[in-house]
């Protein structure tokens, strides 16, 4: 019954940021660069980064109309978006409120070893898997894609990108139920693996892979 | 074909000036308080008629919800004051509503079943953004390629009609300018005085040093889309805001605007029981639909349409106002249709006048049956493109 605190400082990028997103708190130094950038090279976030907003957007509405918040969070990763500063990561909501940023980072292991004992010192429990949470649901997930449609056809994204774009929307909105459908974790968890594996099929994301790997730079395809 | 029992005639017409939306004169200006103006400055153009004598009052309104919801028809025409028992019903079909509004106002009187009606639009643009506060879509749109149209924003298929019918941007550029130069021209040599009603706009703001409320009362009395200095070369400057390699630009597309229109019909035996001036008979309205994705080409199948319906020749209409959704669409309808330049939208249009959406229609009816008077032409038409694949026309005769 340990709490885990993430200490960040520089890059925390696709899984990185997963990491920190699962973690009880989180420590960054001010010069922390982080986001879901699974888009980049053709896939999604897939180990719990979509489930987590979803789970944060669902937080958020407190019982109230759900989209905004998830059109937020689905905008965020879509475009890849990279928060230029830790507070910047938290206006992107990669961060939570109860996040610590530091500014000297050679005091980013202290603090994050005071949260840890803090923590621990005050009884910590992990939180219980949420087990009740609603999704936004088929008709967000149509949205989602209305606006991306016009996208396509103004030539802004490529057929590849909405493809990327709708797995995400699916994911992220719970998949093809009703709004307000009650789902838990796994049910998040089961919705990204299973676009995962079926981006990771297609050859245009291996490509982007590929490019990736041996020139560090995303392929548009 | 028609197999009316008695004609409709308008006999008033008035409307708002139109402020440019989100930012404009009106953006504080409530949608219904709009549309109330617009109701009773088209009643003292006829002070023998009482305001219990309106049997309906029929209100086109694209986005009907929040300020402009609730059937802001019967909200607004309560806020002016007339009688409770008038009574009021909102229709949409988006950029037609306002048009309309006044066939279906002239239809009840066709029909024998009512004497004066008023057919009449409102639109906030500035308070109810195109699409309305939330959009939800269908995901059978998306469940083949068939429906897909129906997800396109109006500039998406703008900017197909453009690539279809071959518009280019130079062409769509300069027709933007005609348009400002005729609306400016018009306004200078006061084209709209006689169917504009100046609107005081009283914005309250806080006085932070004063500790009060300060009332700025503003008098508008032309529509303030219109912008001088409009050349091919600015245009030409302006990036395309649909497609990355698109022709479509803010410069060449309708403005995002407020305001509101009404108009007064009357049969044969009110117009008698009143003694009024008939201005204009109605004489017919037709709409027609198009694949979703090239709406803009909504006009080209509803004026013939229209044409058929009421037996009338194209080379008689003297006038039409075509709704400059696009200029790209405009183009494509004027060069397929063979319209006469001169004859389209003589005092300019939407890229130049503005386009409230489900009011345009009812505006642009007050533009047309007061120009008709003054220039004694004899037909005239309204015509606009409908979102998600349509188009309508109506058609009028000048009696005055």
């Amino acid at each position: 019954m340990v709490p885990t605190v993430a200490a960040v400082d520089g890059m925390a990028l696709g899984g990185g940021c997963e990491i920190i997103m699962h973690c009880d708190r989180a420590v960054a130094s001010l010069e922390s660069y982080i986001g879901l950038v699974e888009v980049g090279v053709g896939l999604i976030p897939a180990a719990g980064g979509c489930k987590e907003l979803a789970l944060r957007a669902a937080g958020e509405a407190k019982g109230g109309d759900l989209f905004p918040f998830i059109r937020r969070y689905f905008e965020n990763v879509a475009t890849a978006q990279v928060g230029r500063s830790a507070e910047h990561a938290r206006e992107l909501g990669f961060l939570r409120d109860r996040d610590a940023v530091v500014i000297n980072r050679f005091e980013l292991l202290y603090v994050a070893k005071q949260q840890l004992n803090a923590r621990y010192e005050s009884g910590y429990r992990p939180p219980l898997r949420a087990a009740r949470i609603p999704v936004a649901g088929r008709g967000a997930i149509a949205t989602l894609k209305m606006g991306m449609q016009n996208m396509l056809a103004g030539d802004y994204v490529s057929d590849h990108d909405y493809l990327i774009g709708s797995k995400l929307a699916h994911v992220i909105c719970g998949g093809d139920i009703d709004q307000g459908s009650l789902v838990d974790e796994q049910w998040f968890l089961d919705l990204e693996r299973e676009a995962f594996i079926e981006l990771l099929s297609t050859e245009k994301t291996q490509a982007r892979v590929e490019h990736m790997l041996k020139t560090g730079k995303p392929l548009r395809n | 074909m028609s197999k009316q029992v008695q004609d409709a005639y308008i006999v008033a017409a008035a409307r708002s000036p139109v402020g440019k939306a989100p930012r404009g004169v009106f953006r504080h200006v409530r949608p219904d308080d709009l549309l109330g103006h617009a109701l009773n400055a088209a009643m003292t153009q006829v002070p023998a008629v009482e305001r219990g004598e309106v049997d309906d009052v029929v209100v086109g309104c694209a986005m009907p919800e929040a300020e402009q919801g609730m059937n802001v028809a019967r909200i607004g025409l309560l806020l002016a004051d007339f009688p409770n028992s008038v009574s009021g019903i909102t229709v949409n079909r988006f950029c037609s509503s306002g048009l309309n509004a006044v066939a279906i106002a002239a239809d009840r009187i066709r029909l024998g079943e009512a004497d004066i009606m008023i057919g009449a639009g409102t639109e906030s643009m500035s308070m109810i953004p195109m699409g309305g506060n939330k959009i939800v879509a269908n995901e059978r749109i998306f469940a083949d390629s068939e429906h897909v149209g129906i997800a396109y924003g109006m500039g998406i298929t703008a900017e197909k009609v453009a690539q279809q019918w071959k518009v280019p941007r130079d062409a769509q550029d300069a027709f933007a300018v005609e348009s400002h130069r005729r609306a400016l021209t018009a306004i200078e040599t006061g084209e709209f005085e006689d169917e504009i009603a100046p609107y005081t706009v009283r914005d309250r703001i806080a006085d932070l040093e004063r500790r009060e409320i300060v009332e700025q009362p503003n008098v508008v009395s032309v529509d303030e889309g219109p912008r001088p200095g409009t050349t091919t070369d600015v245009l030409a400057g302006l990036r395309p805001v649909f497609a990355a390699k698109g022709t479509v630009t803010a410069g060449n597309s309708s403005q995002t605007s407020d305001g509101a229109g009404a108009v007064i019909l009357a049969s044969d035996t009110a117009i008698k029981r009143h003694n009024l001036q008939p201005l204009a008979r109605f004489l017919g309205f037709a709409v027609a639909g198009v694949p979703p994705e090239i709406m803009g080409i909504g006009p080209k199948f509803a004026i013939p349409k229209v044409l058929k319906q009421t037996d009338i020749k194209l080379e008689d209409v003297d006038w039409i106002e075509l709704n400059e959704a696009f200029a790209a669409q405009s183009l494509a309808v004027i060069n397929d249709l063979g319209l006469n330049r001169e004859r389209v939208n003589p005092l300019g249009g939407a890229i130049a006048l503005g386009h409230p959406l489900g009011a345009t229609g009812a505006i642009r009816t007050t533009t047309l049956i007061h120009g008709m008077r003054r220039r004694k032409h004899r037909y005239g038409m309204v015509t606009m493109c409908i979102g998600t694949g349509m188009g309508a026309a109506g058609l009028f005769e000048n009696v005055s």
